[in-house]
């Protein structure tokens, strides 16, 4: 039995269908994220899930037990605010009291455990100043202290990070993992930033527009992403375009410009048909470059282009080249050598094994259905 | 035109580099005008004499004895309180009610009685006193003991709303959502949450309310009748007819309720912790 069911989750705020028939499970100990753009419905999923927002269809089982209709304060459920909401009015030790105070814990186990809490937090001797006090990661701690001390059967966290500076952030996400594994609580993550989600979480769900897109581990989501969605918002990813002139239970064959290549069915969505117009995506570090004076390109079994090195930026070991290609515009590649100088002629391939078509659906793509995609930084910032 | 804007350069330049030295200024006139004559006032109050000459020959407490014997002048704290003590908690009560109504819900005329409640600070006080007058004690009858309040009330309902009114603005209504994540009904919510964080608001409202009600002159002359005067009244027939010190001991009562409302509402409301936030 899963700790957390959730099954058919709808949510619609008059015409607005924010949350759409969303299936997914927590199980006990795990940490898993919930990572979509904003608008994607993630937060409104977790606050069904803690009893502010009710359904508009489906159930959520906690425990084997339907908490659905039932008010926030009677679901053993603690949220970790975006805003983070501590109490102004009291002090750090009895914000993260409180919820044992409404359970009517005795004030010197109160004490205790708030004590015991904010060593695990690494906030010992903080427990008499007021949140105002405290800098931004301390607010942080003890909005973590003060879900964990309730030992809550999951912790449920909206965004708490994205105020924080990059560093910090890092920090606490280490600190998260840390207090996580010690606490052995399970954590429900809501985040639009890839960076932690990727670095914290066991499991996956990427959301958006309201519909489930895909739930795995992070290697599952980065190595076959089920949408283009999916490749896109995790990691960075060239597209190109094409078309599949041939289709068989083994291979495709796919044209984007430059003659027909052998791609295996694997790497091809399912409702990808032939004679469809696709999108064929592939990371920058499955991408090779090499000197145009000294190869030759009769790929027929490759993807294969030249192009001019638009620009070059270390990335600790690899570099990251922009190449302007003569087939598909701008295409990055993540290679190892640094030999390449702007300007410089070379050739862009990648083995078709490595790619991922998907049927070319403009209303799928984040960036609103332009042909030649860079992939940003990575960065995505605050919302 | 460029001589008008080569002007208004000129103003500005003159702004930027004495703006601490003209604001110093400004504050040393309001100091000047409305402190100065204030102290002079209670300096006054300890001086021997019938008349009020200034510097004082001797100085003495007599007027404060004068003051706690005359039982017309004790008579008329003890109506003032009467009136402002009902007329205070009738007008918070309601300011509360029209902030919460305010912040929490949307209905159809949500402006309008945002502006309704603060209008008669802009309506000039004579206007509103004849109006009341021909209202209250003409067209409704209603006893004299209950226009006073009810005058008292309207006079402070904006005011009180002004201060309780950002109080609900500013309280962060998550709050509420932690408190119920954290195990707590509505009622407890409320009573640990909610009433702790709007309590300052609420009572700075009240004792600004209490000060206008226990200072009021205007409505309070225009609606009261023959029966006996308040304290602002009543200080206005002595200047009339017979000025002595005693006038400037009940100014000092005036100043002594005034300051003691202020330092009532700093203790209870934790300023300090307010402003830290």
């Amino acid at each position: 039995m899963s700790l957390l069911h959730v099954s058919g989750l709808t949510k619609e705020f008059g015409d607005l269908v924010a949350v759409d028939d969303v299936d997914f499970d927590v199980e006990d100990g795990e940490f898993v994220s919930i990572l979509g753009p904003s608008g994607s419905g993630k937060s409104t999923v977790l606050r069904m899930v803690a009893g502010f927002e009710e359904p508009t269809a489906g159930t959520i089982a906690l425990e084997g037990e339907e908490i659905v209709g039932k008010p926030p304060f009677e679901r053993d459920v603690n949220m970790v605010f975006q805003d983070l909401a501590l109490f102004p009015h009291l002090t750090v030790a009895e914000n993260i009291g409180y919820g044992l105070k409404q359970q009517g814990v005795p004030k010197a186990e109160r004490r205790e455990r708030s004590e015991r809490m904010l060593e695990m937090v690494r906030l010992e001797g903080y427990g008499d100043r007021t949140p105002a006090e405290l800098s931004g990661g301390e607010q942080q701690r003890v909005a973590l202290a003060r879900a964990l001390v309730n030992e809550p059967a999951l912790v449920l966290f909206d965004e708490p990070l994205s105020s924080l500076d990059r560093k910090l952030r890092q920090h606490m996400q280490t600190e998260l993992q840390r207090i996580q594994t010690e606490t052995d609580t399970t954590f429900l993550y809501v985040t639009h930033d890839q960076e932690v989600a990727l670095a914290v979480s066991d499991r996956l769900i990427v959301l958006n527009d309201g519909g489930t897109q895909q739930i795995g581990t992070v290697e599952d989501l980065y190595e076959d992403p089920a949408s283009r969605f999916v490749a896109d918002f995790i990691g960075d990813v060239n597209t190109v375009t094409g078309r599949v002139t041939d289709l068989d239970d083994d291979r495709a064959l796919i044209d984007a410009g430059t003659g027909e290549i052998p791609v295996p069915r694997t790497a091809i969505a399912a409702d990808v048909a032939a004679g469809d117009d696709v999108d064929v995506c592939v990371r920058p570090y499955q991408v090779s470059l090499r000197d145009a004076a000294t190869t030759e390109t009769d790929a027929t079994d490759a993807f294969a282009s030249t192009g001019t090195v638009l620009s070059r930026s270390y990335q600790g070991s690899d570099s990251l080249y922009d190449v302007d290609t003569d087939a598909w515009g701008t295409v990055s590649a993540e290679v190892r050598e640094d030999a390449f100088r702007n300007g410089e002629d070379v050739t862009v391939t990648w083995a078709p094994e490595h790619v991922h078509v998907y049927r070319r659906d403009d209303e799928d793509r984040p960036d609103g259905g332009e042909t030649e995609d860079r992939p940003d930084g990575g960065e995505t910032e605050d919302e | 035109m460029s001589a008008l804007s080569s002007l208004s350069a000129a103003v500005e330049r003159t702004v930027h580099t004495h703006a601490a030295r003209m604001a110093t200024a400004v504050i040393a006139l309001v100091i000047a005008f409305l402190w100065i004559p204030i102290a002079v006032l209670v300096f006054m109050s300890f001086a021997a004499g019938g008349v009020l000459s200034f510097p004082p020959e001797q100085l003495t407490l007599e007027w404060y004895r004068v003051f706690l014997t005359n039982d017309a002048a004790i008579d008329a704290i003890v109506t003032t309180i009467t009136i402002s003590v009902p007329a205070t908690i009738i007008t918070v009560t309601l300011s509360t009610m029209i902030a919460y109504a305010i912040d929490r819900y949307v209905f159809p005329g949500r402006d309008w009685l945002q502006m309704l409640a603060t209008l008669p600070i802009i309506v000039p006080l004579v206007v509103t006193g004849v109006a009341m007058v021909l209202f209250f004690n003409g067209t409704l009858g209603l006893p004299e003991y209950v226009s006073v309040v009810v005058a008292h009330v309207i006079r402070t309902i904006p005011f009180a709303t002004l201060v309780i009114l950002p109080t609900f603005l500013t309280f962060d209504r998550r709050l509420e959502e932690a408190s119920k994540d954290l195990g707590a009904d509505e009622l407890r919510t409320f009573w640990q949450v909610t009433l702790p964080n709007i309590f300052p608001g609420i009572v700075a409202g009240g004792l600004l309310a209490f000060t206008l009600s226990f200072n009021e002159f205007v409505y309070t002359y225009f609606v009261k009748g023959s029966g006996d005067p308040t304290l602002p009244v009543y200080i206005w027939n002595q200047i009339r007819y017979n000025v002595t010190p005693e006038v400037n001991v009940i100014s000092v009562v005036f100043l002594v309720v005034a300051v003691t409302m202020v330092l009532v509402a700093v203790s209870l409301t934790r300023v300090d912790l307010l402003t830290r936030q």
